[in-house]
């Protein structure tokens, strides 16, 4: 009954148009009324209590070194380091969009950065060299969406503080199952791509390749010491938010020297904007999933999947159905903000691994991105690729069904996410 | 001139947001260094540093909300005859002014009730966090309530801004 009024009021409530942090207020309000009566402290103490946590302060320190990323020239030059590695190659060009997608999801947490990063550089040269332009938005919409999987992840950060679950382990799980996205994509691209005739790169000269290699290696140091300051447990998450901002200011503005000392500024506001409207979304998500806690939803949702019982792979993949769905209309910070609390107790009662959910889970809220109607990161490819929407929604079809076989895969066989996690834990 | 008035006083808002990110990054890149470095540490970065991002989420909210940049699903909305657009509006605009009072109620009583306590390492009155609400939810209100009285009267809203989605 609570759930009914809750996905109720709150669809009601976004439908009307309003921000869906306010929604996610209404329908607070619209249960608290229903249970006896509003009551102010509650959802002040509830929001307030949400602000003040040292696990969240990763969101503005992740989104900072995303903006100085792009701002100080580490993204370009990653691209520039994919094109110097296989660009020369068959079809190459699509290769190097999914190796760039690889290397600039282990720095940035953003699937948005990502793709603008790709699309600016590498579509005017697909262009140029003959190839479908659509479909080549399609493959860097799809490469894109990795990086919400490999860390750093705002989507694992936000999981992790609402799902109560270890984020410097969903950080470290991550790292395979983004892999093989990528590989699943390079797969697709081969066989989709094959007809397509395009001049090949001429192969970088020895200088030229040095330097790309040098200028990418500098920027390929950040992740190696996120990972290695998380696996052993030298800093947490926030502190390698903090690391990893400090790190790509330093190269953009001393070693690469593209990030004027006065730009700065204007990087602070921009991460501060973007941090205050997931913050936002954050604080009034949490006195929701306060209210769903109390009025025992966690019950009200198990009755519902009783037909599951005993069979956790059904389980996962009935949750997995639900969160597609959702994703292809909703926001992808606003649906693991919404879902989180009504599916993570079903996850700690059915004794599934909440870090291998929490993979499955951004994963699939991430294919969400490419999924119309709402597919934020296909916005972003059609934009800046300046090729039609509806035409990057054709072609990202057969990249998306290959991320979604790899989701099938993870679903059916979970030693993909929980192996790898032990050999990096 | 009001709302002039009130894009600017944001704007003097949101570089002092960025002046306090800064600090942020400064005070825990800090205690990273010292740990490492040289096996210490400033113990009330991690407080004062929380009390900063209150702020930066609830005066930033306001901000964002200035610009018209928190995520909303219009695609309902934007189905609709300019009529019913114009009765969604104000509708969501009341429901919206009732969260922000609701939410203004609470976090007035809570920071009058926490000026007096102090944090635990830094010694601040617990109440310097807990005012961030107070001034996100007043300014959430205004902001609502100007908008609302614009639908009443009529007026088309000022164009979305259209920036990617925040943490995708």
């Amino acid at each position: 009954m609570t759930l009914l009024l809750f996905a109720g009021s709150l669809l009601g409530a976004m439908a009307l148009g309003m921000p869906i942090a306010f929604a996610l207020l209404v329908s607070s309000l619209s249960m608290m009324l229903s249970a006896g009566g509003i009551d102010p402290q509650t959802v002040a103490l509830q929001m307030i209590n949400a602000a003040d946590s040292f696990a969240l302060l990763a969101i503005p320190f992740f989104l900072l070194a995303g903006e100085a990323m792009s701002a100080g020239g580490l993204s370009r030059r990653l691209v520039g380091f994919a094109l110097a590695l296989v660009g020369h190659r068959r079809g190459g060009l699509g290769h190097v969009a999914i190796v760039a997608a690889v290397l600039l999801s282990s720095l940035s947490g953003s699937a948005v950065a990502d793709t603008a990063a790709l699309a600016g550089v590498l579509m005017p040269m697909m262009r140029r060299a003959g190839y479908d332009a659509g479909r080549a938005a399609g493959l860097m919409a799809a490469g894109g969406i990795i990086g919400p999987i490999i860390p750093p992840s705002i989507g694992f950060i936000v999981f992790g503080v609402a799902g109560n679950v270890s984020i410097t382990s969903l950080f470290l799980a991550g790292v395979a199952p983004g892999l093989m996205m990528a590989v699943a994509l390079a797969l697709t691209w081969s066989v989709v791509a094959r007809r397509e005739t395009v001049e090949t790169l001429p192969r970088a000269s020895w200088s030229e390749a040095a330097t790309a290699l040098k200028d990418g290696l500098l920027a390929l140091g950040l992740p190696v010491i996120i990972l290695l300051g998380l696996k052993f447990g030298v800093f947490t998450p926030t502190e390698a938010g903090v690391v990893a901002a400090v790190y790509a200011l330093l190269v953009g503005i001393v070693f690469y020297r593209e990030l004027a000392i006065t730009a700065v500024p204007r990087v602070l506001l921009s991460a501060v904007r973007t941090t205050a409207s997931v913050m936002l979304l954050v604080c009034a998500a949490s006195v929701s999933a306060y209210l769903l806690a109390i009025a025992d939803i966690p019950a009200e949702v198990r009755g519902l999947l009783e037909p599951f019982a005993g069979n956790r792979t059904a389980l996962v993949a009935a949750m997995m159905a639900i969160v597609l769905v959702a994703g292809t209309a909703l926001d992808f910070i606003p649906t693991i903000l919404i879902l989180t609390p009504v599916l993570m107790p079903i996850v700690r009662s059915a004794g599934i691994d909440p870090v291998y959910f929490g993979v499955l889970f951004v994963m699939n809220n991430a294919i969400g991105l490419i999924t119309p109607p709402v597919g934020t990161v296909l916005n972003v490819a059609s934009a800046v690729g300046r090729v039609p929407l509806g035409r990057v929604t054709v072609a990202v079809v057969p990249f998306l069904l290959s991320q979604v076989a790899v989701l099938v895969a993870l679903v059916l066989v979970p030693e993909l996410v929980t192996v790898p996690l032990r050999w990096l834990r | 001139m009001i709302a002039g008035l009130a894009a600017r006083a944001l704007a003097v808002a949101e570089w002092l947001l960025a002046l306090a990110l800064a600090a942020m990054l400064a005070m825990v890149f800090g205690n990273v260094v010292l740990r490492y470095g040289f096996n210490s540490g400033i113990t009330v970065s991690e407080e004062v540093s929380r009390i900063l991002f209150v702020w930066v989420t609830f005066l930033g909210a306001v901000a964002v909300m200035q610009r018209r940049g928190h995520l909303g699903f219009d695609l309902v909305v934007r189905a609709l005859p300019p009529r019913g657009r114009q009765a969604c509006r104000i509708v969501s605009g009341v429901l919206m002014l009732v969260c922000c009072l609701v939410f203004l109620h609470g976090a007035w009583t809570q920071t009058a009730m926490n000026l007096a306590n102090a944090a635990p390492v830094s010694g601040l009155p617990l109440g310097l966090a807990y005012a961030a609400a107070v001034v996100g939810a007043a300014g959430l209100a205004l902001m609502v309530a100007a908008d609302l009285l614009g639908a009443l009267a009529g007026r088309e809203p000022p164009p979305p801004h259209h920036e990617a989605e925040p943490g995708a």
